[in-house]
């Protein structure tokens, strides 16, 4: 039997502006023990849908349509019991002054009536077992700001799995975790649903996630379904003209990457940087510092992109702010265009800034809210006073113009833009004093897919048209093996690989590349079946003293040479060109 | 064993901040002119001006005075009065029982209020009732306190009769200045509460507790309210250390025989030892009122735990 049927599922939203239509009239329908994913960008109604599915939209919310669990009318009362819903921000989906066993036991107590207080806590470890929390007792007396976003999101799972659910609604469960937590987490959903025969509902806008998870897709756009298939054949034969962009604009690392630039004169080459942030400036004790970057070395030639990947907390956002002059170094040195970046005159770092700016992650509150677009991309040059009045304006015009803004944006100011719109004038703010590099820092994050490929697009031309140098900050190795001449790939404050792109999307040498890679969801169902390396626990705390190779504890290769000695990056026996960390590839152990 | 350090800490700390508003203090006094011819008046002759120099040991150079000064607080000897000679203690320890009475009871009124009220607000959001709220409370904490308090005495004993004008003489002489001390704290009190309790309302967690199955009130209960508690209580925090002080105005509207009446007699005389006991009163009360809302937090927020500790 059908486990959960929409039909014409309608559901409005009446706003001051007028009524919103967030899915409009769909029909959906989800069979026990199938993962089902739920694609579209955002607003598509694809999270709309699952809430209302719980009946948990806001009071404006009007909702429509024949809501079926199991035959029967949907009732808030399956909620929690045949119905369970993860959401995006793990952490943000606990409450942050209750333990996590209070949590559990609070649940317990509702879907359990029948087990006593010791039996509770004995249950809600065992919960925490099932989903892979290491230590479940310890976890039940931790608050989730004491866990990671990864252990928030096993322990919202596990506090799904209390009501003994058939479905689980899991809205974007992933979005917000690293590569190879994402790996673990949706690994373990697959395992659960092997184990329950529970259904899941997995909402995403990650093509990769559904071509290696789901059994059956439903495409979703503007409150409509515009396409439902069998994954294989949804990605071998996309019916619909959306789904088909959707699959080409998402970039898979086994694509060629981009041609490398024939070698110049290095531009910018960082040595031995290191940042050290003081964890506690209290007079009573002092803990050892946080070693966000320490010590990395590379070189970006002039019409090159260097990527700079890793996962969250590794420095690779530090580094950005380094170079960027944002940030001050706590050793190393940095030298742009053959100048040392080191402490200047203000004078001259304001010259040096002309030909080395950044452009941010989130270009909402990169721009200044009350100033227009015409006004925040000729600030630059006020600043720097170049030009007179009307010059400025005819170069702030022609800058527009290389981001495909045309005059219509000149008087707008951010909150009119779209997201990607508002990236293209942040864009623009730092192209128009015509700088020899751009620091980019998770450009487009924020941003949708189809979205993002425009601006990766964009930066590509920008680059052959100006010879322009990249710093590209990503946690995406989708995107990067698209952008990228060259990858360095960071762990925890240290450059554990680079190479060329193509040789490391290839072949990865360092054991941490070979798992992150492993953990990408590809957004191609026949690559299911490749061994995934997942990764155990989650990477360290930068604060964390470890000795030897940083990896070692979550190395599958790791030898007793990596517990004492700190791997070098140094070129491998074979190879030109790249450079790796690890005591087992360089034939040392 | 870490939890009792943190508190030492925080003693410590509050301790620290008394010292520093002890000497301040002492400072001020002494730097603002010199007491003998505040005291005596500019017409008084050199002889009278060196021999109440004597007395009060004003010709001691500054850091025996200082000394002094420091070893007699300890000793719980704040000086004498230099009106009437009595320890200034004396005179304001006859006097801090009402005081204490009043901000306790005003205090009291202010929570039993303003939280409550807060809270129906923010639950009936953008309803009557949530519009009424905000009305007062925003008329609770902009109506001057002496304007309230006079408005009550014309209303509730020159037109009804119902209450005494003024004194202590009566258990009912306590309602008015309780009111009148109460209204802007009890509006403030609402606007926050309702504030961090919508602030809460939209908090994710909310959403995936009703998601796993809770229902709306106890979610309500059991986990807004506790983390809408934590903001509201800085708000708080800040009226209890501004109640003695705030206590001034109204105390002397309504003839209250507290410590605020005391010390605009005592600074319209230039009553050195009483006004400086006031300010060390003040002040104590002020850092326990944080050191309150320190050990609170602690109490209601892992996450403060969590910051002290590493």
């Amino acid at each position: 039997m059908t486990l959960l049927s929409l039909g014409n599922l309608a559901v409005r939203f009446h706003t001051p502006d007028g009524v919103v239509e967030a899915v409009a009239g769909i029909d959906l329908d989800v069979q026990p023990g199938e993962i089902l994913g739920l694609v579209g960008e955002s607003g598509s109604g694809k999270s709309v849908t699952c809430l209302a599915v719980m009946g948990l939209l806001e009071a404006n919310a009007e909702t429509t349509g024949d809501l079926r669990f199991e035959g029967r009318p949907i009732t808030p009362a399956l909620r929690g019991r045949s119905i369970g819903m993860i959401f995006q921000e793990p952490r943000a989906s606990l409450d942050p002054v209750r333990t996590v066993g209070s949590q559990l036991g609070e649940i317990l107590s509702l879907h359990r009536p029948d087990l006593d207080r010791d039996s509770r806590t004995a249950e809600a470890a065992s919960l925490l077992r099932r989903v892979g929390l290491p230590g479940p007792e310890r976890q039940l007396v931790a608050y989730p700001h004491e866990i990671s976003g990864g252990m928030a999101q096993r322990v919202a799972i596990a506090l799904a799995l209390a009501g003994n659910p058939k479905l689980l609604l899991a809205d974007e469960p992933t979005t917000a975790l690293d590569v190879t937590v994402q790996a673990q987490v949706l690994e373990l959903l697959v395992r659960l649903r092997d184990e329950t025969g529970m259904a899941v509902v997995l909402v995403t806008h990650d093509l990769g996630v559904v071509a290696q998870y789901a059994d059956r897709v439903v495409v979703m756009r503007h409150g409509k379904v515009l396409e439902r298939a069998r994954v294989r054949t949804l990605f071998a034969t996309p019916a619909h003209d959306y789904t088909r962009e959707l699959i080409a604009s998402l970039p898979s690392t086994t694509e060629a990457a981009a041609e490398v630039p024939p070698a110049a004169a290095p531009l910018l080459r960082a040595t031995n940087l290191a940042r050290h942030f003081a964890q506690r400036r209290g007079f009573f004790r002092k803990s050892p510092p946080l070693r966000a970057v320490d010590g990395v070395s590379f070189h970006i030639d002039a019409g090159e992109t260097l990527a700079v990947v890793g996962e969250s907390g590794c420095g690779k956002s530090t580094i950005a702010m380094m170079v960027a002059g944002l940030l001050s170094m706590t050793a190393g040195e940095i030298t742009f265009a053959g100048q040392s970046l080191g402490p200047q005159s203000p004078a001259e770092r304001r010259a040096l800034r002309r030909d080395l700016q950044i452009v941010l992650q989130d270009p909402g509150e990169a721009l200044d809210p009350r100033l227009s677009v015409a006004a925040q991309v000729e600030e630059p040059l006020v600043i720097h006073d170049i030009g007179g009045k009307s010059d400025r304006r005819e170069t702030v015009r022609a800058t527009l113009a290389a981001v495909g803004m045309d005059n219509w944006a000149l008087d707008r100011r951010p909150h009119e833009l779209s997201g990607g719109q508002r990236q293209r004038v942040s864009l623009a703010r730092a192209l128009v004093l015509q700088p020899k590099m751009l620091v980019l820092d998770e450009p487009t994050s924020a941003l949708d897919v189809s979205i993002q490929a425009q601006v990766i697009a964009l930066l590509g031309q920008l680059q052959q048209a100006r010879n322009l140098a990249y710093l590209f900050i990503s946690h995406d190795l989708r995107l990067v093996s698209r952008v990228a001449h060259r990858v360095a790939v960071v762990y925890l404050g240290r450059i554990v690989e680079t190479a060329h792109a193509a040789r490391l999307f290839a072949a990865p040498r360092h054991p941490y590349t070979q798992a992150l890679l492993s953990a990408v969801p590809e957004p191609d169902p026949a690559r299911r079946d490749r061994l995934r390396i997942l990764l155990p626990g989650e990477p360290p705390s930068p604060a964390a003293i470890i000795t030897g190779c940083r990896f070692r504890q979550r190395c599958a290769l790791a030898q007793p040479i990596c517990a004492v000695e700190d791997p070098e990056l140094l070129p491998p026996p074979d190879g030109a060109g790249e450079q790796v960390a690890c005591h087992v590839v360089q034939g040392r152990a | 064993m870490r939890a009792l350090s943190l508190v030492t800490r925080k003693l410590l700390r509050a301790l620290l901040t008394l010292w520093i508003v002890v000497t301040l203090t002492f400072i001020v006094l002494r730097s603002s002119g010199d007491p003998a011819i505040v005291i005596l008046g500019t017409d008084a002759t050199p002889d009278m001006i060196t021999e109440f120099r004597h007395d009060w040991g004003l010709d001691q150079p500054l850091p025996i005075q200082y000394a002094t000064y420091i070893a007699n607080i300890l000793d719980g000897d704040f000086g004498n009065s230099f009106l009437d000679g009595r320890p200034a203690l004396t005179a304001v320890s006859e006097r801090l029982p009402n005081t204490l009475k009043l901000a306790s009871i005003g205090f009291a009124l202010m929570l039993i209020v303003g939280i409550p009220a807060g809270v129906i607000a923010a639950l009936n959001r953008g309803r009557a009732l949530d519009r009424l709220v905000v009305t007062f409370s925003v008329l609770g904490h902009s109506v001057p306190s002496f304007f309230l308090a006079i408005l009550l005495i014309l209303l509730l004993s020159v037109r009804w009769r119902l209450l005494p004008s003024g004194g202590a003489n009566t258990p009912s002489s306590i309602i008015m200045p309780a009111i009148t001390i109460a209204a802007g704290g009890a509006g403030m009190i609402a606007r926050f509460t309702r504030a961090a309790m919508l602030d809460a309302l939209h908090q994710p967690f909310v959403r995936a507790m009703l998601a796993r199955g809770l229902d709306w009130p106890r979610t309500v209960r059991a986990h807004v309210m506790p983390n809408a508690a934590i903001p509201t209580l800085t708000m708080i925090g800040f009226l209890l250390g501004g109640l003695v002080a705030g206590a001034v105005i109204t105390e002397t509207v309504f003839a209250w025989p507290g410590i605020g009446r005391l010390i605009i007699t005592s600074v319209a005389r230039r009553d050195l030892a009483v006004v400086q006991c006031i300010v060390l009163l003040i002040a104590t009360t002020m850092i326990l009122a944080n050191l309150t809302v320190d050990l609170l937090y602690l109490l209601l927020d892992p996450r403060m735990r969590a910051r002290d500790k590493a």
